[in-house]
């Protein structure tokens, strides 16, 4: 019977921590309202053809949000390119995307296929956002 | 209605694939096996027509479902259903207030995966970082020629040699509606999760009786983390309910000695490896287990069995192995990491390793008490006759944790070992709850039938 009633408490905790952590705290629908927003904000910059995300004064606890936004921008805006560097380097750490993170030329950035700087700028108490279009040059003339 | 039609078609797989591996004993075990192998068996169709230069297609997905139809409709023709096994003798039903509890549980875990999976974006970490990324590069162009993701350096955080049967699945998803559909694609992991708790369920049903499959069933169906992420869009819930369905199989197996239980073990092995990499480890548990926990190993015929296993295994797997080579090898590279010397050089880490996997076993927020009554229920069960699928459990249990501990000796990406224990032991324990929970439902005390409903003794 004790074995019985404790197999009941385990289920009936289970649900209620889902229920709290689901319902009562709205845990998924804070995210979700967050990813809705940045996912918003990298489907406007791109305009159809990819972009390059700059970070900066992303630094401490702050660094590992550069990931957030990175990963978050290749899943949202695939197959447009997305970067934050020079491709053939690996990006998979917050480290290491700030260590290789730059401020491209347009020159550098039309070679990439690429028409679109958003940069991330935490100032303490979020991030501001500011975009840089490069437009892409006329077509060669016979 | 395009998502529905292609669950449907995902189905009418599972059907023909279940009527040509298995005989069941009853609906819900046929329902369980339906529901695993159907998606199983399509994204690894569907995988094999991408290596052959065409990415999934609603026509493709059509002409498969249409194809195992078929097989189902002639499979039935020949063969007769096996009947249902009597109940245990002295399993006394469950009062019917416990009956509606464990419903009204397993109840509401389906209503939240069934949110997560048909309503909700799209936002675990590494559902989007890496599994769903995939889905959208799998539908968007053939495997063969290899696309340019699987070279893209940029993007190995979404590991690019990782196995892409789950991402093919949703890739389906994809592919039926027309477009991408960032809510839609995990829908197909609805139905590992009803999947696996029906086949649990039907396994310990069949040799406990009601009240202990129905406890057990809603434990598993419930935890907090199978709650989080069965409806997530990773492959952790495809992977679960293979390995679940597979050490299901190999029970059989000992009990009956049919080749389909040791084919459909095989399949389900071999479906793991393409699911994630874990799955090499538990697919040759599984042929050891096959090899070594039969009656009577050493006998010529289960030595051919376990052979034949681990060939066919082989023979699925080979494929994936062939694609995977060549692509790039990055910092978390763990499998060629796998040497003796590096993990011998590395074992002070243990102490942190098996610390990491009993805390995280001991969360509550996590698993409750879970874990608890897996050593209650054996300590409980102490008293009863050896039971050689109770005994395989726990070996097959032992031996899954212990198979995981390699990869986190040989490591060396991340600067702190313990960051990267943190954020993997609870999906390593989640593949592990199906054996816990048969462990649990086989080892549930048993309550005598009340005199009244006893058979009356022979008197003579």
């Amino acid at each position: 019977m004790i074995f019985a009633a404790a197999t009941l408490l385990s289920i009936a905790a289970s649900v209620g921590f889902d229920i709290t952590g689901r319902f009562m705290h709205s845990y998924q629908e804070i995210i979700m309202s967050r990813y809705g927003r940045v996912d918003e904000q990298l489907t406007q910059a791109a305009h159809g053809q990819g972009l390059y995300l700059r970070f900066t004064n992303f630094q401490g606890e702050i660094a590992g949000y550069v990931t957030n936004f990175y990963f978050r921008a290749v899943y949202i805006l695939y197959p447009q390119p997305v970067l934050v560097g020079d491709p053939s380097v690996v990006a998979s750490l917050p480290y290491k995307v700030l260590a290789g993170n730059f401020d491209p030329t347009d020159q550098w950035l039309l070679q990439h296929n690429i028409h679109t700087v958003l940069t991330y700028h935490y100032d303490g108490r979020g991030f501001i956002r500011q975009e840089r279009h490069v437009p892409a040059p006329p077509p060669a003339t016979r | 209605m395009w998502c529905a039609l292609y669950l449907c078609c995902l189905l009418i797989v599972g059907c023909g694939a279940a009527k040509c591996l298995v005989r069941s004993r009853s609906w819900i075990e046929w329902a369980g096996w339906v529901l695993c192998l159907g998606p199983g068996v399509t994204g690894l169709c569907l995988v094999a027509l991408s290596i052959l230069g065409w990415r999934p297609s609603r026509l493709a997905i059509l002409l498969l479902a249409a194809f195992f139809a078929v097989v189902a409709v002639v499979v039935r023709r020949t063969r007769s259903q096996e009947s249902a096994p009597p109940a245990p003798p002295a399993a006394a039903p469950p009062p019917k207030w416990w009956t509606a509890l464990c419903l009204i549980a397993i109840a509401y875990g389906i209503f939240v995966v069934a949110l997560d999976t048909l309503v909700y974006p799209t936002i675990e970490w590494d559902a989007f970082a890496i599994w769903q990324l995939k889905s959208k590069v799998l539908a968007s162009q053939p495997l063969w020629p290899r696309p340019a993701y699987f070279s893209n350096i940029a993007l190995s955080f979404s590991h690019l040699r990782y196995p892409v049967l789950a991402p093919m699945i949703s890739a389906g998803v994809h592919a039926m509606v027309g477009r991408i559909d960032d809510e839609l694609e995990k829908a197909p992991f609805l139905l590992f999760y009803l999947g696996l708790g029906a086949a649990v369920y039907a396994a310990i049903q069949s040799r406990r009786g009601t009240t202990a499959a129905l406890s057990a069933t809603a434990l598993l169906m419930t935890t907090p983390l199978m709650l989080n992420y069965a409806g997530s869009g990773t492959a952790e819930m495809a992977l679960t309910a293979f390995y679940g369905c597979s050490i299901i199989f190999i029970l059989r197996w000992q009990e009956r000695q049919q080749i389909s239980d040791l084919i459909a073990a095989s399949l389900l092995s071999a479906l793991m490896i393409w699911t994630k990499n874990e799955g090499y480890a538990l697919a040759a548990i599984n042929v050891l287990a096959i090899l070594l926990l039969t009656p009577h190993p050493l006998r010529r015929r289960h030595l051919l069995a376990a052979l034949a296993c681990a060939l066919l295994i082989a023979a699925l797997s080979v494929p994936w192995i062939w694609y995977a080579h060549p692509l790039p090898r990055t910092d978390e590279n763990y499998m060629d990491r796998l040497r003796v010397g590096l993990m011998l050089a590395n074992l002070r880490r243990l102490p942190l390793i098996l610390g990491s996997l009993l805390t995280e076993a001991i969360r509550p927020d996590h698993w409750c008490i879970f874990w608890f009554l897996l050593p209650a229920a054996a300590i409980l069960n102490r008293r009863r006759p050896t039971q050689r699928p109770v005994v395989t459990l726990w070996i097959l249990l032992a031996a899954q944790l212990l198979a995981y501990v390699p990869p986190f000796l040989v490591v060396d990406l991340w600067k702190n070992v313990k960051e990267l224990l943190d954020v993997t032991t609870g999906r390593l324990l989640l593949h592990a709850t199906p054996t816990a929970a048969l462990l649990i439902g086989l080892q549930w005390p048993q309550l005598p039938r009340p005199a009244a409903d006893r058979p009356a003794p022979m008197v003579h």
